[in-house]
This record gives C-alpha cells, sequence and structure tokens, in this order.
C-alpha cells in the first residue's frame, strides 16, 4: 500500500510521459489516445540524435578528466604526506557548494577569449567545478579504507610512489571509479545551465538544451518532447536499474562517513 | 620536501588547479565584474565601484527574487525532508528494485522532469489539469511557485530519503534490539532511539538540499522562466536573465555574487551546526 | 647478505615526544634479532626506518657498509613482511610473488623460475592461480612470505607477522620461520610485541620502551640479566614479583626482583622463609600458579607436585634466586 503510493507519485508521472509519447499528436487533445504510434520518436530527426551525440561527448569527456585528476589527488591526500591535505577535501566539497550562476559570466568571458565558448570541450571545463570534487570525495574514501600497509608494501616491494599509484592502487580502484564514473556521467549528462548559457549554435546544444528550446511552428510538439525526454531518460533509467547499490553507496558515502 | 610529499604534490596538483581555475578564480572574476559597468553589446565596460551594490539594496526586483528564493528553498526542503523519512524507513525493507524505481526521478535530467510535469500541467490537455480544471497550475502567480516546488520534490526527495536511508542504516542493529527487549513499542523507539540517532543525517539532508534548493534555476527556467510577471523568479533566474538577456555583465555579475554570498552564508551555518552535533 | 647497522638514530613526528632517541644498534649479517616493546615504544618505527618507509630527523641507517639515509625502499634491497599481510588484492598469488621482480624490471624466465622455487619452497604452488581473498589466513601468511623471499634481498623485515593468526597457526609459522632462518641463514629483523615470540625465534632480543633502547641480550640473558627493572617484568609470565627486601625476610636496599618459578612455597616453616597466606590457585595445566599475601605485598609463585592448599591456607615462601633493584629501578649486579 505505502509501495504502490510511492510509485504511483515517483514513477507515476514517467508512465504518463512514456504514453504521451507514444500517443498520436492528433489526438492529444483527447483524453486517452485511440491508438498508439512511434510518430514521435521518428520525428524527432537528426537535430536530436545530434544533441544526444553532443551530451554522450560532453559527458565522456567530462568523466575522463574527473577520474584521470581526481583519482590521482584523492590518492595523494589518502596516502602521501601532501601538505595540508585536510584543507583541500574541505576546499573541494565547498567548491562543489558554488552556485553555478557566481562562476557563469566571468567563464562566459574567459571561453569566450580562448574561443572556446561555443564548444563542447568548452562546457568540460564547468562542468569539473561540481563532477571533480563528488569524485575526490569518493576515491578518497575508497583509498583510505584500504589498510596503511598495502602501501607500505608496495614501497619496499621496490615501487616509486607513482608506481604505487599507477601498479597497485589505481587498477584496486576499479569498483569505485566506476561509481565515480557513473556518478560524474549522469550530472554532466543531465546539467542545464552552463550548457544553455554558453552554447549557442543549435548543432551544438546537449540533451537539456534542446529538450528546453524544443520548439514547434505553432504550438508546442508535446508528443515529440516526450519521445526525446523518453530517449533522454532511458539511459539513465537503464544506469540506475543496473548499478542501484553503486549509486547509493556512492551519494552516501560522504554522508555515513561524515 | 621527501620524495613522497614531492609525488603527492605533483599528483594532486592537476585537480586543485584545475578547481581553483574554474571556480574559484571564476568567482573572484565576479566579484571584479560587478565593480563595473560592462554591456557587452555596448562594448561599454568602466569601473563604478560599489554603484551596482548601492543599486541591488534599492532594487525591488532583487528583493522579490530572494524572497521567492528564501520561500522555495524553505518549503521544498522541509516538505522534502518529511516525505523523505518516511519513504527511508520504506526504502529499508524494500528490494533493490524498488530501490532503483525510487531512484528514477533523481536520475533524469531536471529538463526532462520539469518539461513532464509542465505536461501534466499543461492548461489544456494537462491531465491534472482534466482531474482539477479549476486550478491554473502555472498561470497563477501564488500556484504556480508551488507547482515549482512540487517539482522540486519529486526529483529530489528520493535523494534526501537516499540520505537518511544511509543514516538509517548506521544505527546499530542491537541498539533497536535493546529497545525491544526494554519493551518499547515501535512508535517509541521511532521517536526515542531512530529519530535522535537519526540527527546527523538528517542535518546533512538539511545542509545538502538547502543549498541546493538556494541556487534553483532548471526546474523553474524550464517551467515558467520565472513568469507570470516575475512571480516565480529566483536569484538564479533573475541574475541569468540579466546577464545573457540583457547582457548586463556588471549587475548580473553583482546578483551572481549576492546568490553566492546567501548560499555560503547557508553554507557557514548549517556546517557549523553539523559540527557541533557530531 | 648484509649486517644492519643503525648509529645514533631519532625520530621525531611533528607532535608528542621524539618516537625514538639516539638508538644505536648492530645486528650482524646473518642475525636474527627481535624489536620488543609495548605499543608505541618505537619498534615498528624502526622497522620503518631500516626499510626506508620513513626518513630519521638523526642519526645513520647502514645496510652493509652503504648508508642507506635518503635512499628510498627500492633502493635499500629489503623485504618485509606485514601484519595484515598486505596482499594485493586484484593480483593472483602469482602476480604478488611477481610484482616487486617485475618493479625491479627482471625478465620474465628468470620471474617464472624464481616465483616457481618460492613456491615450492613454502609449499603454495597448488595456489599460485587463486586470489588472496580466497586463501585461509595461514595461506595468505605464506603468500605474504613468499613475496619478501622471491627477492633475495639483504635483509628481512617483519613487522608482527604473526599477530592475526589465531594460537595454533601461530605456534606453526612460528617453527616455520626459524626453521626459514636455519636455512637461509639471513639478517632477520623481526618487531612482535609478544615476548614468547621474540624469546623462541631469536639470536638477541632489543626491548625499547619509549622510543629508547633498553637492553640487547640474547634470550636467556636478557631474561636472567635485565639491566633494570622494565626488562625484568617485560619477560615472564605471570610477571616478576617485586618487593621491599624485608617482606622476604632479607636485608639491603631498593627493591627486589623474584621471578614466581623461582620463588619456592612450602607447607611448613624452613630455613629462611617467610609466612604468607594463600589467596588464589590457578591452574593453567602443566603449571599451578599461586598468589599468596603476606604483610601489604602480593606475590606469585610456581607451585611445587604436591600443592594441596586452599585459599585462606597459611604457607611458607623463600626466594631461591632474586635480583636487586636500586632506587632508579636498575639492577644493582
Amino acid at each position: 500500500m505505502k509501495r504502490g503510493l510511492a510509485l504511483f507519485f515517483f514513477v507515476g508521472p514517467f508512465l504518463w510521459m512514456a504514453l504521451t509519447s507514444l500517443w498520436p499528436e492528433a489526438q492529444l487533445t483527447r483524453p486517452l489516445p485511440e491508438a498508439l504510434t512511434l510518430a514521435s520518436y521518428a520525428g524527432l530527426g537528426g537535430s536530436f540524435a545530434r544533441a544526444v551525440a553532443n551530451s554522450l561527448l560532453v559527458a565522456a569527456l567530462t568523466t575522463a578528466v574527473c577520474l584521470a585528476a581526481g583519482s590521482a589527488a584523492a590518492f595523494a591526500i589518502a596516502r602521501l604526506p601532501v601538505p595540508g591535505k585536510g584543507g583541500l577535501l574541505a576546499f573541494a566539497l565547498a567548491v562543489s557548494m558554488f552556485p553555478p550562476i557566481a562562476t557563469v559570466s566571468p567563464l562566459y568571458l574567459v571561453l569566450r577569449t580562448l574561443g572556446l565558448r561555443d564548444s563542447l570541450p568548452g562546457l568540460v571545463l564547468p562542468y569539473t567545478t561540481f563532477a571533480l570534487p563528488l569524485t575526490l570525495w569518493l576515491m578518497t574514501s575508497f583509498f583510505r579504507a584500504l589498510p596503511d600497509e598495502l602501501y607500505r608494501a608496495a614501497r619496499v616491494d621496490g615501487c616509486t610512489p607513482w608506481q604505487a599509484y599507477l601498479r597497485v592502487f589505481l587498477p584496486l580502484s576499479a569498483p569505485a571509479l566506476a561509481t565515480s564514473a557513473i556518478l560524474v556521467f549522469i550530472f554532466s549528462w543531465n546539467e542545464l545551465l552552463y550548457a544553455l548559457a554558453l552554447i549557442s549554435t543549435p548543432e551544438r546544444r546537449t540533451i537539456p538544451v534542446a529538450i528546453v528550446l524544443f520548439a514547434g511552428e505553432h504550438a508546442e510538439p508535446w508528443g515529440q518532447i516526450a519521445a526525446a525526454s523518453m530517449v533522454a531518460t532511458l539511459p539513465l533509467a537503464a544506469l540506475v536499474l543496473l548499478f542501484q547499490r553503486r549509486i547509493v553507496a556512492g551519494l552516501t558515502a560522504g554522508a555515513v562517513k561524515g | 620536501m621527501t620524495r613522497e610529499a614531492k609525488a603527492g604534490v605533483a599528483l594532486a596538483a592537476p585537480a586543485f588547479v584545475l578547481l581553483a581555475g574554474v571556480a574559484v578564480a571564476p568567482v573572484l572574476a565576479a566579484v571584479w565584474l560587478s565593480l563595473h559597468r560592462s554591456i557587452l553589446v555596448f562594448h561599454e565596460h568602466r569601473f563604478v565601484g560599489l554603484a551596482n551594490f548601492q543599486f541591488l539594496l534599492s532594487d525591488a526586483r532583487f528583493r522579490a527574487a530572494l524572497g521567492t528564493t528564501a520561500y522555495f528553498t524553505a518549503v521544498a526542503v522541509c516538505v522534502e525532508i518529511l516525505i523523505g523519512l518516511p519513504l527511508a524507513l520504506l526504502l529499508q525493507r524494500s528490494s533493490g528494485v524498488f530501490r532503483a524505481a525510487m531512484l528514477l526521478p533523481w536520475a533524469v535530467p531536471t529538463a526532462v522532469s520539469a518539461r513532464l510535469w509542465a505536461w501534466l500541467f499543461n492548461p489544456q490537455y494537462g491531465l491534472l489539469h482534466r482531474l482539477l480544471p479549476a486550478v491554473d497550475w502555472l498561470g497563477s502567480p501564488r500556484v504556480a511557485l508551488h507547482a515549482a516546488i512540487l517539482v522540486d520534490v519529486w526529483k529530489t526527495t528520493p535523494f534526501v530519503a537516499l540520505l537518511l536511508l544511509a543514516g538509517l542504516q548506521s544505527i546499530p542493529e542491537d541498539v533497536v534490539k535493546a529497545a525491544r527487549i526494554d519493551g518499547a513499542r515501535p512508535a517509541r523507539i521511532f521517536w526515542s532511539i531512530t529519530l535522535p540517532l537519526l540527527k546527523p543525517a538528517l542535518l546533512l539532508a538539511l545542509l545538502f538540499r538547502s543549498l541546493d534548493a538556494f541556487r534553483v534555476f532548471d526546474a523553474i527556467y524550464v517551467l515558467t522562466e520565472g513568469g507570470p510577471g516575475n512571480s516565480t523568479e529566483t536569484l538564479s533566474i533573475y541574475a541569468y536573465k540579466t546577464l545573457l538577456r540583457a547582457g548586463d555583465f556588471g549587475y548580473g555579475s553583482t546578483l551572481a555574487v549576492a546568490t553566492f554570498l546567501c548560499v555560503a552564508c547557508i553554507g557557514l551555518l548549517f556546517g557549523r551546526a553539523l559540527r557541533e552535533r557530531t | 647478505m648484509a649486517a644492519v647497522t643503525l648509529e645514533g638514530l631519532g625520530k621525531s613526528f611533528h607532535t608528542g615526544a621524539p618516537a625514538l632517541r639516539d638508538l644505536s644498534l648492530h645486528i650482524a649479517d646473518g642475525e636474527f634479532v627481535s624489536l620488543v616493546g609495548p605499543s608505541g615504544c618505537g619498534k615498528s618505527t624502526t622497522l620503518n626506518l631500516i626499510a626506508g618507509l620513513d626518513q630519521p630527523t638523526s642519526g645513520t641507517v647502514r645496510i652493509g657498509e652503504r648508508i642507506v639515509n635518503g635512499l628510498s625502499p627500492a633502493e635499500r634491497d629489503v623485504a618485509m613482511v606485514f601484519q595484515s599481510y598486505a596482499l594485493y588484492p586484484h593480483k593472483d598469488v602469482r602476480g604478488n610473488l611477481a610484482f616487486p621482480l617485475e618493479v625491479a624490471r627482471l625478465e620474465r624466465g628468470e620471474i617464472e623460475r624464481r616465483v616457481g622455487e618460492t613456491a615450492e619452497m613454502l609449499g603454495i604452488r597448488e595456489l599460485l592461480a587463486r586470489r588472496p581473498r580466497e586463501l585461509s589466513g595461514g595461506q595468505r601468511q605464506r603468500v605474504a612470505l613468499g613475496r619478501a623471499l622471491v627477492r633475495r634481498p639483504q635483509v628481512y623485515l617483519f613487522d608482527e607477522p604473526l599477530s592475526n593468526l589465531d594460537a595454533a597457526l601461530r605456534m606453526e609459522m612460528r617453527a616455520e620461520i626459524k626453521a626459514l632462518h636455519q636455512r637461509l641463514r639471513a639478517t632477520f629483523v623481526y618487531v612482535t610485541h609478544d615476548q614468547a615470540e621474540a624469546m623462541t625465534l631469536s639470536d638477541r632480543i632489543a626491548l625499547l620502551r619509549a622510543g629508547e633502547l633498553q637492553q640487547v641480550s640474547p634470550p636467556r640473558e636478557i631474561y636472567r640479566q635485565p639491566v633494570n627493572r622494565f626488562v625484568a617484568a617485560f619477560f615472564g609470565v605471570p610477571r616478576i614479583n617485586v618487593l621491599p627486601p624485608d617482606a622476604l625476610g632479607l636485608s639491603g636496599e631498593g627493591l627486589l626482583g623474584v621471578r614466581p618459578e623461582d620463588l619456592e612455597i612450602s607447607t611448613a616453616p624452613g630455613t629462611g622463609s617467610v609466612a604468607a597466606t594463600v589467596d588464589l590457585v590457578e591452574l593453567t595445566g602443566a603449571e599451578t600458579w599461586v598468589t599468596l599475601s603476606l604483610g601489604g605485598e602480593r606475590v606469585v609463585g610456581r607451585a611445587p607436585a604436591d600443592f594441596a592448599l586452599e585459599p585462606g591456607a597459611a604457607a611458607w615462601i623463600r626466594a631461591q634466586r632474586h635480583l636487586r633493584f636500586d632506587d632508579e629501578g636498575r639492577t644493582i649486579p
């Protein structure tokens, strides 16, 4: 009963969206459709496929940058005597709480100067402000949970600190890297404000921007909007179903440890 | 410096240089910009000192946006915690599939969730409109903000529930067992044992969600763009419009800096409360 | 293989008292030396300084003729066995054994030959394809030992390697380490807090306290001729009895130390014996330990074979031999 209520509120709207996406556009004025059709999906066309590709590219690039920089820094913080390392994590946490609106104006001007404003790689930079702290926290708590002796063993076995990172700790951290990658991917896939502010060429829009700026000739094409929303949601639904445990663990890692 | 420390600095540097470059420097630059009159299309850029802040204090639209943002944050976060707590208790006794289903609203892009609800609210054919024809969800100034709160609640309550679930799971089972052996009934256990031990998790959820809700942009921008008649305009939306629609980088940055200061205050306040509790 | 020489070694961390103060110790080539002491005494710090995991604040570490201060562990040619084994969880046993050789860039064939030899020697050949989590505690310990052996280093370092094993397995591995040392005749430096382990394994034992070396001696000597009261109390279970001379009917200054096995207990008075009351009788199997009170003092003694007294009964005790400590706790010869 309680579960039914929760499912109705949290999942019901999705089902309605799914139904709308299959609803013939001409019949949207009726309470229910008489037949279902894939016409809305077919009507999405190349520009939306373009947006999907753009989102994939930006999310993948952001994930790659954050995992590379984040895991290295996390290893250093967890295992090496980096000066002032306690403050570094707090600093990263604080940065992740910055409202994006506070950085958008200077970033706009800087990226414009660099010729990166209206470009997908240019989006990766602002995306690291929230994705990198997340990776840092997750990876640091993972590396800290490993026994201290593992690092000492690697050193006595002849590794330099770099080798200990690359040959022992990095391969070991595959599960935490996967969790970070999933979360960073989801956040980048969903981001709207920077993408809206920095991207102006329609061909470079990411999915959220495309969905927001979806416009028809006269009225809003709700069938197509629903279809596009379904396409944007399905990869995430798959991630959530497959990696529910990992996502929950990743999201709450900081919370449990305080 | 030892070899260890050298390697540490080298490994940590890229991440922190990046963070400083894309977050700290821009915030400082925004402060600098806020001291200028800077309008892109007119190629106008000159130092005006605190004039923008002076204007800010007398700007009724800013005050309205601040009020709207505060109201949105307070109501949304309270409702999310009130629903999130029972949901967390439910999740604790539920399978992975149910958890995954609850996670879905959290995972979808806010743009999608806002569009989804906009369709439900649609004043002609929307499902909610059909069920409750008397309510003009997005067209009436008083209702629209609450509609936006409903979308935010729908989207982020699962996240609140997850944070609280983690808190619930960190409560040792033996403590609950002991209370049962001591003869406490379930309701008594909840109020006397579970809830007090959950306080750190509750505060954490409160902190995360307040900071997040205060900078709300996506949901409202997609639903109403701040309308009708600026009635749902939050600080982020006002700043966004000033910056990118009007191209006024000076005053837009002033609004952005004001938003940043508000968020920083919330963070410091809750952060202190959290440290005292734990 | 090589000797290890520590000269005036000191180590301070940012906070608190120095972890190690002016430690000088020569460990001969092929010698088995245990470092013992209560937790926080500096024994693990010493091991880390020898390994190069930490740098000393003062003094020098020499391995063979070479001063190794400032050298990284890789350049020191030492191997170490850890308490938690510290096996690489993502590598199988073969990968764990091969890792130090791969880092040292040995050629493939040589690595395989050495891994095979080592696995053979430790009887872990059939485990080579397994992951650490699929191994029992004893098997993990063997692999950890193998990872040290495969290097054929100048010096072997052991950091409480048996502490995580249960009692029976600990005895077994203790014997194995002893046999290994006799076979390799390599330099072993062994940190433990278990005095029995140190006693049975070592050629010499070094006892540390609060960062200061108290005594370095062969096991029998450190037990029989401790330089001070702390050393005397550290070795031996039950602990040495310490009491004023007059309690035992003896004269002289300072305090007396009497090991429980040196305390003769009888049911009738004899020459030089003093009266006491039986408080507690503990049977541990081979031995029976009796706690008695005399005056305000409590002493523990080993009961004779025919001991049959109940608590509350009167008994007579006599110290067969004793140590004498001065007011600063030093042993008076």
